[in-house]
């Protein structure tokens, strides 16, 4: 028997899916923030308990283990990233400041600007200068970098990153500059603009370089220890790490660009929504994900949830990479409670896992999300929370709620809870609206899959709220992120800038960057341990018209042997354009026949398949009701009452759950609210249906 | 240019909406490349003249009348544009019919009114907030592009209940005056631009705003110019004046939101030249830079523009040197470039740049004489300069306006004026006045003599410490001197 284990490190638990042929096994625990790796550790030590094996046998085993994490957001979100300086071309010292002139939100003259990475003290130029087409203007200024160097070794820099104009077409002053830097800023983390993103523009190359630098450590170090921890551990392969663009890669991959596993976590639950609605018939989904510190929401449209590389504003940084796109929300169990100038508020400060809500009874004083939900009697202080790891308590929630009902001058804690329940909701609803209505989608056309140990509590009061009748709650949905990077493919998506009108094209160096790209492409996949042969690569072309300033991607070979060029042709020149007019007219609704496009860049996506979790459908819904195991007070939006309890080991394919209804599954719980039932389906997955 | 497709319910409905778009052209066809000319005396000067033209008829490209637009342009992707914009507004007729026959047109109608009458009532909400009174505020243009100094804009803004009323009544009307006219809609529109900003940015913008507020401009002064007038260059000067005028005179009653929306460039400078095909490129010189983002309340000015010009994406070297003969020098901000003050406004950019082939060039300058005010005690923004042909034995300043043609490797100049602080700047935390300093948004200089902070250590080593005591002192004498001097 081999083994394949998806991990997702989220801020407050480590969610495990573990598959063993057609079977999946979920499991999770406590993440452990003062070195994640413990935590991974750990919970794969459980799973190997469960099957009966040491550790070592059981990792031994193991054919694949693939990682989501949210390292590099987290160091985004908590800014504690590297002290990192940027070098650069002079007289660009302050293009990473001037943002292109973008601004959030062009209303609001009280909007505070990001926190800056690089304060304009550590963003230094040399004298350098590099021209469109690649030849030097001015030669680097070794001596001026020198100076540079002992300007930011004064500041304490721990990394530098180095991005030179037009260093994508000409990478000669940037390797030279990475030397340099190297002797003079010893054990520095220094990372080069034409290998994290080659193409242009330069803010947004520069940017996303300036990121990579301030994150790159810290996941490295991280990713480095856990392979070390894995390797000691008896595991022989080679870590997966999931990345933003929706696939996975090697270590040795992404230690290029750490970059690139931004936002990791969430795309694995994407990625595993598009597989698993797709099964179910329903290709237009609204996916929320609500674990213990944030609530992501994406869209996957058509079965699809395509990864976009152009203007991404992520945590208010542009980062350039491709980046299934997910919005997060500071709303999870963990969010806390307040009152803020009379105004009750939850988030989007989160307990964490350490000390976490109240009524984890580990120190936790603040009222959170999870502690109102105990209030409410939706979840349970019964022994075996969290798959039987510990048991929620109730001591010192009522008390925190009474603090807050004081403050809100009414002196009860039940509605305060109530209250903080309707505000999480509200601040829910009104994302997805932003997600879905603000973008010209109308919820109502979609159906909600909800993951996340605590989306399904909420999941049908919020379809409600949006109009929408019919919720997906897959029975893995506890730890469907870390299912999602099982579903992942291993892949490299990359980009080569190259302009020129396709009315004078030249053909040999597409044909060399293809190469070049194929060539890359294929080391990391040998070094994965893949064969060659079973890598599929789409080579791509970006292509615009003179005086556009986006291009657009399209494929012109997809699903190719990697390396096989065959298809470049005499007509590449034709088809080229072909392609690309049929892409601008799908995509704007016109062409210019009589203008000559040109080509702005040239792209390899390969993978590898790699076999994913079964994902099934067939609601055969016979109605019958299970008898609820037990009761207990709630209250579901309608005040409180006795509400009938179900354990979901006991709930078979074909039954039905008529709310007002919870339904406690080892690692969630769901709640039928009133006016609303629950179905289970073949594979076990309930679905939420008004009545 | 305006493009608009209406929409109906069904084929018997009346028009229930009109779908618009308007956006920016590179040149209409005027007399000058780019559409602004600055010896314009009439609006014929500045282009062809289209009524109201019909692009497509029932879904049918009129391939005459598309011709006779894109003929009377000078750039060949102008037709590109065109389609771009026909292409835009048929996506958005596309959503809006799914939306009509979801829900049918009485409840598209109602959801619209309901959205404005709520726009509306929330302005209204804002404004009775505010303490009645009246409060004027006048603001002057360098001059306009015939060198005429002083052009003057006036605003009062009268507040009484929920009416909000903006009057432009003593704002400049010398029929003589050149390039400072514009169009009254243009006019709304900048009032309203400091109006919105002075409130809660969540209230949806529509028509309720303009329901809300009341605007007087007097008939025949330069916001709202006689027939045959040219108004293109009017939509920067006097537009922004009128914003800055709207902003000093709000900033009595909305003090943490007076940020003025305006651009005070007299323009960009443009440059034009000829390819190998004998085709007409133009830098617009819409670059990255820093200009103009004036402090607020509790907020040091930020970014490279106000917020209201936030979705512009500007133009990267990159960009622009793999299309013209261009070469990007340097576009950093100045030390001590922004207005000092409590909060201080952000340093404005010098954008360097070298034409590589011979080109010509246009620039209007204000801005110098006038620059871009403080609020509530902060100091102005600094001056605006621009320089042609830097280094060479005809560099020169640019006073008014120029339309020069350029040899291959003339260097060109523009210091933008950067931001105005908002408050005292003998208010400003002298801790962040430190890390001005180690910013280099402010020079050691200003740190004492602007801000009245005495720091000790050194830039060099970024070892630098306030002196609390010494910083002190200074600044009681520095308090002592302008009591005395008012």
């Amino acid at each position: 028997m081999n083994y394949r284990v998806g991990i997702d490190i989220g801020g407050t638990f480590t969610d495990f899916a573990l598959l063993k042929d057609d079977e999946v096994i979920l499991h999770k625990n406590l993440s452990t923030p003062e070195d994640r790796s413990l935590g991974v550790m750990q919970g794969l030590g459980a799973l190997a308990a469960k099957e009966g094996l040491s550790l070592q046998e059981f990792l031994s085993r193991c054919e694949a283990i693939v990682h989501g994490t949210t390292v590099a957001d987290n160091t985004l979100i908590e800014m504690n990233g590297a002290v990192t300086g940027l070098v650069t071309t002079e007289g660009f010292r302050d293009e990473i400041e001037y943002r292109r002139g973008f601004k959030e939100d062009i209303w609001d003259v009280r909007l505070e600007p990001p926190r800056p990475i690089t304060p304009r003290r550590r963003r230094l130029t040399v004298p350098e200068r590099v021209l469109h087409d690649g030849t030097v203007h001015k030669s680097l200024d070794e001596d001026a970098l020198r100076e540079a160097c002992r300007k930011l070794r004064l500041q304490n820099v721990e990394a530098v990153a180095i991005s030179f104009l037009f260093s994508f077409v000409n990478p000669s002053h940037e390797r030279r500059a990475r030397e340099i830097v190297q002797q003079e800023i010893q054990n520095a983390y220094v990372c080069a603009s034409h290998e994290v993103l080659p193409r242009a523009p330069e803010y947004d190359r520069t940017s996303t370089t300036v990121v990579n630098a301030y994150v790159g450590p810290r996941v490295t170090g991280y990713l480095e220890k856990l392979v070390q921890r894995l390797v000691e551990g008896g595991y022989e392969r080679q870590l997966m790490v999931m990345q933003a663009s929706g696939g996975v890669m090697t270590k040795a991959y992404i230690d290029g660009a750490p970059v690139r596993v931004l936002a990791s976590g969430p795309a694995g639950g994407v990625v595993g929504s598009a597989h698993c609605g797709t099964a179910k018939g329903c290709p237009d989904l609204l996916c929320v994900d609500m674990g213990g510190t944030s609530y992501d929401m994406s869209l996957v449209i058509d079965g699809q949830a395509p990864a976009e590389a152009g203007w991404n504003m992520h945590h208010r940084y542009m980062v350039g990479v491709p980046m299934v796109k997910v919005e997060t929300l500071g709303a999870g169990g963990g969010s806390i409670c307040h009152v803020h100038r009379g105004a009750l508020q939850v988030g989007p400060r989160s307990a964490g896992s350490d000390p976490g809500p109240i009524c984890y009874g580990r120190g936790g004083t603040e009222p959170t999300v999870t502690d109102a939900l105990v209030m409410l009697g939706l979840l349970s202080t019964d022994e075996g929370f969290a798959g039987g790891s510990f048991t929620l308590s109730r001591d010192g929630v009522a008390e925190a709620f009474q603090a807050i009902a004081e403050e809100m001058g009414h002196g009860d804690p039940e509605q305060a809870a109530f209250d903080c329940w309707r505000v999480v909701n509200a601040n829910m609803s009104q994302g997805v609206r932003r997600t879905t209505a603000g973008k010209g989608i109308d919820p109502r056309n979609l159906v909600m899959l909800a993951y996340g140990g605590n989306g399904p509590a909420f999941a049908a009061i919020q379809a409600e709220d949006l109009g929408i009748t019919r919720v997906l709650v897959p029975r893995a949905s506890p730890t469907f992120s870390a299912l999602g990077t099982l579903v992942a493919n291993p892949t490299i998506d990359e980009e080569r800038s190259y302009i020129a009108s396709a009315g004078a094209l030249d053909v040999e160096r597409i044909r060399t960057l293809w190469t070049e790209l194929s060539d890359r492409a294929r080391r990391y996949f040998e070094g994965a341990g893949f064969v060659p042969g079973d890598v599929r690569a789409n080579y791509q072309l970006n292509m615009r018209y003179p005086g556009q300033n986006f291009s657009l991607s399209f494929d012109f070979a997809a699903d190719a042997p990697l390396g096989d060029l065959s298809f470049i042709q005499k007509d590449f020149a034709e088809r080229a354009v072909a392609l690309f007019n049929a892409r601008h007219m799908a995509e704007y609704a016109h062409v210019r026949e009589h203008e000559v496009p040109e080509i702005s860049g040239v792209r390899l996506a390969a993978h590898v398949v790699t076999p994913s979790p079964k994902a099934s459908g067939g609601f055969v819904s016979s109605g019958v009701a299970p008898v609820p195991a037990k009761e207990r007070r709630a209250n579901l939006g309608r005040g409180f009452g006795q509400v009938p309890v179900h354990i979901g080991r006991d709930l078979a394919p074909g039954m039905e759950v008529t709310g007002p209804a919870i339904i406690e599954e080892t690692f969630t719980t769901i709640v039928v609210y009133p006016g609303w039932k629950a179905q289970i389906d073949r594979a076990g997955d309930y679905q939420l249906v008004r009545s | 240019m305006a493009r608009s497709t209406t929409t109906r319910a069904n084929s018997s409905a009346s028009r229930l909406c009109r779908q618009t778009l308007q956006a920016h052209q590179g040149d209409t066809g005027g007399k000058d490349p780019g559409g602004f000319s600055l010896d314009a005396t009439d609006v014929f000067t500045e282009g062809v003249i289209y009524p109201c033209l019909k692009l497509v008829h029932r879904g049918e490209l009129r391939r005459d009348v598309f011709d006779t637009v894109v003929r009377n342009n000078r750039f060949a992707t102008f037709a590109g544009d065109i389609a771009a914009m026909i292409g835009g507004v048929q996506h958005a007729v596309r959503m809006l019919e799914t939306l009509i026959a979801g829900w049918g047109a009485d409840v598209i109608k109602a959801a619209i009114n309901q959205s404005i009458e709520h726009t509306e009532r929330r302005v209204r909400e804002e404004v009775a907030r505010w303490p009645d009174g009246t409060h004027a505020a006048t603001v002057f243009i360098d001059h306009d592009t015939a060198g005429t100094k002083d052009i003057k804009v006036h605003v009062t803004c009268t507040i009484a209940g929920d009416q909000l009323t903006v009057d432009l009544t003593g704002t400049d009307d010398r029929p003589e005056l050149v390039g400072v006219w514009n169009t009254f809609a243009n006019t709304r529109s900048y009032v309203m631009c400091q109006v919105v900003a002075a409130m809660d940015p969540t209230i949806v913008k529509n028509e309720g705003y303009f329901n809300a507020v009341d605007i007087v401009v007097p008939e025949g002064c330069i916001a709202q110019p006689p027939p045959n007038k040219p108004a293109a260059l009017g939509s920067f000067h006097p537009a922004c004046e009128i914003t800055e005028a709207v902003c000093i005179a709000l900033s009595n009653v909305a003090p943490e939101r007076a940020q003025p929306q305006l651009y005070k460039i007299g323009m960009p400078n443009m440059v034009v030249g000829f390819d190998d095909n004998g085709m007409m490129w133009m830098d617009q010189g819409v670059d990255c830079r820093s200009m103009d983002v004036s402090a607020v309340q509790g907020l040091d000015g930020w970014g490279s523009c106000p917020n209201a010009l936030g979705s512009l994406i500007l133009s990267e070297a990159e960009d622009a040197e793999s299309r013209f003969p261009i070469l990007n020098i340097s576009r950093e901000m100045t030390t001590d470039g922004g207005g000092a003050g409590q909060w201080r406004g952000a340093p404005g950019s010098l954008n360097v740049k070298q034409v590589l082939k011979p080109t010509s060039a246009m620039a209007w300058m204000v801005s110098a004489d006038h620059p871009l005010s403080g609020m509530c005690g902060g100091d102005n923004a600094i001056p605006y300069s621009n320089r042609f042909e830097v280094g060479s034995p005809n560099e020169r300043q640019i006073a008014h306006t120029a339309q020069d043609l350029l040899p291959e490797g003339a260097v060109i100049a523009y210091q933008h004026g950067g931001g105005a602080g908002f408050g005292p700047p003998l208010q400003r935390d002298p801790e962040a006045v430190k890390e001005d300093v180690l910013d280099e948004y402010v020079s050691l200089t200003a740190a004492r003599e602007k801000y009245g902070v005495v720091l000790t250590g050194s830039l060099q080593d970024y070892s630098l410490e306030v002196d609390h005591a010494a910083t002190q002192a200074l600044r009681a004498r520095m308090s002592a001197t302008l009591e005395a001097a008012e």
